[in-house]
């Protein structure tokens, strides 16, 4: 592996390193044979975390990621019918992805409480912006999401006369001219401190 | 009138190009001095030129150039399957050359012809086997790749540019893929042949039990301590001459291999100084 300023650099199919107890393949590496090698063209960085030390290979831009269940994703909605809302999920995580794909909010994993009573209307309209988890890869066309949690539904949106709307509880969202209803998020601020 | 292509203007329907009706003089393989033709000897490699990054629609791109032959390769993904295909737990590779209507002596139809398809399809067998497939559910990587000229060893360069191209976008892999192409003649193993080089061989008629024929390989350097990951052969070579071809193969692919690692690792540390100016 070459490195320059400091930097270690690696293409894939470079060993890495050894398989040992508290060293473990991250993003960008796969292992084989007890060692590690690189899946990817970058910077070779250890990140220590309480499982032991995570080998991972990254370029500045971001990695190809794709939606897989559990990670959180934004997304925003294209159309919203009393069943679901469709939506094109934009990034994964911090990773932009690099060509959107199609997912679908169900209206019964909107909120966690009274599911049988949602109004899609009421929760998100046509180019909100969403943070919603993945519950599975769904079928062919389709992710399936979920935005029942507190941290999870519309982060930003605009009011039917182009206004940005601003939240002001659980289900509103104000702007200077009206108030709208939506499924809001609560976006915690970077470092806040845990209540 | 049926199948003229309504788009172009192409020459009148009776026309042929006039250099087959030229005199085609023999060039010998070997002259006296044990030199080829374009001075190289018989297990010498073209010069090659390589670099990243030179298409910027697409996600990852690369443009090779080994001797004449040019090859300018653009990878789109992973992205969304194509409506109507099945659903897959791992990603689909869809893989097309296509070659410029000026990239050989003889100008080529715009349509994919049999030599395109059935290079394009020994491709995609040859990247599955190099991308890491289970990563990318339900999706599917496009390898796009124009050849600009044909000067022989096209599908190796194909494989070689594919392989580059990959990697520069960012998409998991096993190895990096390089690719070679040798042909016998005479008895002789030439690496690295010509367009002109395998015209003669190809229309060499072939009595039986005499040897002659072309080997294309692609392979995998470093994973599992080299690998093969594409073989095509054409003709008729003995099993011991087939060996000895693979090995001067991986050599040649050892010497693509230290260049094109300095290419990548040239753009990454371009890369990370690009980022450490802007943050």
């Amino acid at each position: 592996m070459k490195s320059g300023n400091g930097h270690i650099v690696c293409v894939p199919g470079q060993r890495i390193c050894e398989v040992s107890g508290n060293i473990l393949a991250g993003e960008g590496t796969y292992t084989f044979n007890k060692y590690i090698y690189a899946s990817l063209a970058g910077q070779v960085t250890v990140v220590p975390t309480e499982d032991g030390q995570v080998v991972k290979v990254t370029l500045g831009r971001q990695g190809t990621v794709m939606p897989e269940a559990g990670s959180v994703v934004t997304c925003r909605v294209l159309s919203v019918n009393p069943n679901q809302a469709t939506v094109l999920i934009i990034c994964v995580g911090s990773n932009k992805l690099h060509s959107p794909v199609s997912g679908t909010v169900k209206k019964q994993n909107v909120r966690d409480y009274q599911i049988d009573t949602v109004e899609m209307y009421n929760c998100f309209r046509p180019d909100d912006i969403i943070l919603a988890a993945v519950l599975s890869l769904g079928d062919l066309r389709n992710y399936e999401l979920s935005t029942a949690g507190t941290e999870l539904g519309v982060v930003t949106a605009y009011c039917e006369e182009g206004h940005p709307l601003v939240p002001a509880s659980w289900t509103t969202m104000k702007c200077k001219c009206r108030t709208e209803r939506r499924k809001v998020a609560k976006v915690m601020p970077p470092k806040s401190t845990s209540a | 009138m049926g199948s003229r292509d309504s788009r172009r203007i192409l020459g009148p329907e009776k026309s042929i190009p006039y250099s087959l009706l030229q005199t085609q003089e023999m060039k010998h393989f070997l002259a006296e001095d044990g030199l080829r033709w374009d001075g190289r000897s018989a297990v010498d490699p073209r010069k090659l030129f390589m670099s990243v990054g030179v298409i910027s629609q697409a996600k990852g791109s690369s443009y090779l150039e080994v001797g004449n032959t040019k090859v300018c390769c653009g990878v789109y993904g992973p992205m969304d399957v194509q409506r109507g295909s099945d659903f897959n737990m791992s990603c689909k590779v869809l893989c097309e050359v296509k070659m410029a209507p000026f990239s050989c002596s003889v100008r080529k139809s715009p349509q994919p012809d049999k030599q395109q398809r059935e290079m394009s399809r020994q491709l995609k067998d040859a990247l599955e086997t190099v991308i890491v497939l289970d990563k990318f559910p339900k999706s599917q990587i496009d390898v796009y790749l124009t050849v600009i000229e044909d000067d022989g060893g096209l599908l190796a360069a194909c494989i070689t540019a594919a392989g580059l191209a990959i990697c520069h976008a960012n998409i998991d892999v096993y190895d990096l893929v390089i690719g070679a192409s040798l042909l016998w003649h005479d008895g002789i193993l030439y690496a690295d042949p010509t367009h002109h080089e395998e015209e003669c061989e190809g229309h060499k008629i072939r009595n039986s039990g005499s040897e002659g024929g072309q080997l294309t390989v692609g392979i995998m350097p470093k994973y599992a301590n080299g690998q093969v990951s594409l073989l095509v052969q054409g003709g008729q070579i003995s099993a011991d001459n087939l060996c000895e071809g693979l090995e001067v193969a991986v050599e040649i692919c050892q010497r693509i291999y230290t260049l094109s690692r300095k290419t990548l690792i040239d753009y990454v540390e371009q890369s990370l100084e690009a980022n450490s100016d802007s943050s």
